[in-house]
């Protein structure tokens, strides 16, 4: 197959320029990313934020029964651990942009009330399942801590909120 | 010297690949596979009260993709996609299929990521499709010739403008992690490690099942050795923001294709976390298996022969349905079964489950042993009709 050459355009700076732009695939690549970087999460576009920044302490969040016990929220609910963090800490993000806050900033009765909102989606999910969820749950942020000193890893629990 | 390594490195970008038309069928079988076995579940959400994308912008004008939670509409949304990728494999109405083709991919997802909690798994597919959607849709302004069958120079556009798709979602995650780090990820990269203990942890919380947490101690393995971490952790960074070498370039995407097929098995191992689609169209886009089929297909002698393999690995589809042990036909009643088939592109991601290998290995086996008696067909075709015909003429 025959292909548009440098030389159809010259071979001059703005001939090499154009043949840049318009014969070669950069152009759509380079427009690809900065649309995707500039647009974050609005699918079908994402700035693929995955491990972005990895940092010797990682919070994750969990649900458990009412004596902080675990329960095995995902064949229960069809949701995992980890979308429920996301879904948290989504929550958490525009509830901050509602209030003008800073997501730390947010007081505990806001927290419970989106706490109760994931409690009440995940019932609606747990709806006729075999396995159903207890009576209380419970929302907790957990922190992994390692210790590049002592080389240890220790794991912190806190509730954020009772159902 | 340099200067040949430099040419060779970036030869890609400045030459349009020759894409056989065989070859362009065997990448639209491949990823039209892709496409149902990506789409085959009814969703089963209870709200979308987290709008991303075209959701965010219609739902103020009281537009839902509730619909898709309802049985009968999936129904029928199955349907007419199963219609519209037969289109898109053939390869007919290009400018019209890919576009109605990537609407409903990207509803289809945007529905599931309007959940509140974002999955980055499924976007290569629906702007992989966006992107071919554009090249057919350019190609229709050029020439009505577009509306056919696709020609030599649609073809190669759809293979680069994919591969355009595949090493940029690989390259805007190289952006994103230099940008959100400060520029400090790879120092800090030996912290993968804890980000193994966290997912280690939610494994173990999904299901209870403590086998999650055998992966700490893996972990700790890689913390106690910050320096071979970030060596092993940034190779796979590297990996990715190199990997805009592979567009246009067959060698080059071979070997870059195969080695990010390989980190995504090293991330399921070490990390579990599975990114099958992505594996998907780095075989299919950047490896080149239709590059490679084609060519093993080329090296039959004649086209009967050529089109005998391809008919008759088709054939292999419904009749393999009467090798399937009676526990498949329950999961796969016929003629549904011919669609279902499908499923089998599952065994990617679990070879070892119970439901794909008795699935699999005898449509396989079928389609392969058809493939041949397809071989054997054309031969004879060869041999005697065409022989009678050309006496006669």
């Amino acid at each position: 197959m025959t292909a548009t050459t440098l030389s159809t355009y010259g071979k001059c700076f703005l001939g090499k320029l154009r043949y840049w732009i318009f014969r070669t695939p950069l152009t759509a690549l380079v427009a690809f990313t900065v649309v995707s970087l500039e647009l974050k999460e609005e699918y079908p576009f994402s700035n693929f934020p995955m491990y972005a920044d990895p940092s010797p302490g990682q919070p994750y969040y969990s649900i458990t029964d009412g004596e902080g016990n675990p329960i095995p929220v995902s064949p229960m609910t069809g949701i995992s651990t980890s979308k429920i963090g996301k879904m948290y800490r989504q929550k958490l993000k525009e509830h901050a942009k509602e209030l003008n806050v800073d997501d730390k900033e947010i007081p505990q009765a806001e927290i419970q009330k989106l706490a109760e909102e994931i409690f009440s989606y995940l019932r609606e999910k747990n709806g006729n399942r075999p396995a159903q969820l207890p009576d209380k749950l419970q929302l907790l942020r957990n922190n992994i801590q390692f210790d590049p000193h002592t080389g240890k890893i220790s794991e912190t629990h806190e509730v954020l909120a009772r159902e | 010297m340099p200067a040949r390594i430099v040419k060779f490195l970036f030869s890609g970008w400045f030459k349009r690949p020759d894409v056989s038309s065989m070859e362009g069928l065997l990448a639209r079988v491949l990823f039209g596979a892709v496409i149902l076995y990506s789409l085959r579940r009814l969703l089963n959400f209870v709200g979308e009260d987290h709008p991303v994308g075209l959701l965010e912008m219609v739902q103020p004008m009281g537009w839902s993709l509730m619909w898709l939670t309802e049985p009968a509409a999936f129904e029928v949304f199955r349907m007419v996609l199963v219609g519209v990728v037969a289109l898109y494999v053939i390869g007919l109405g290009l400018p019209i299929v890919l576009p109605v083709l990537a609407l409903m991919h990207i509803l289809y997802f945007t529905f599931y990521n309007s959940q509140g909690f974002s999955h980055h798994g499924n976007q290569i597919v629906s702007l992989t499709l966006m992107f071919q959607a554009c090249c057919a849709v350019v190609a229709a302004f050029k020439s009505r010739s577009a509306w056919g069958f696709p020609d030599a120079r649609l073809r190669a556009w759809i293979l680069v403008q994919s591969q355009v798709v595949i090493v940029g979602c690989y390259f805007i995650s190289v952006m994103t992690k230099m940008e959100k780090s400060d520029g400090e990820w790879f120092q800090n990269s030996n912290y993968i490690a804890v980000d193994m203990v966290k997912t280690s942890r939610q494994g173990y919380l999904n299901h209870l099942d403590p086998s999650h947490l055998e992966r700490q101690k893996q972990a700790e393995w890689y913390l106690e050795r910050p320096n071979l971490s970030r060596l092993l952790f940034s190779s796979g960074v590297l990996l990715e923001a190199v990997s805009i070498l592979a567009i246009g370039h067959r060698l080059l995407g071979f070997v870059i294709g195969v080695s990010l097929v390989l980190m995504h098995r090293s991330i399921s191992a070490l990390m579990g976390l599975d990114f099958p689609y992505y594996e998907m169209l780095d075989v299919i886009y950047l490896v080149g298996l239709p590059f490679g089929l084609a060519w093993l297909i080329s090296k039959l002698p004649g086209r009967a022969t050529q089109w005998g393999l391809l008919a008759g690995a088709a054939a292999g589809i419904p009749l393999s349905y009467l090798f399937q042990e009676p526990k498949m036909h329950a999961y796969f009643p016929f003629p549904g079964y011919v669609v279902d088939a499908v499923q089998a592109v599952g065994a990617w991601e679990s070879w070892d489950s119970e439901l794909y290998v008795p699935f699999v290995i005898p449509l396989l086996t079928t389609m392969s042993i058809m493939a041949v008696v397809g071989v054997g067909v054309g031969l004879l075709f060869q041999r005697f009709v065409k022989n009678a015909v050309s006496s006669q003429s």
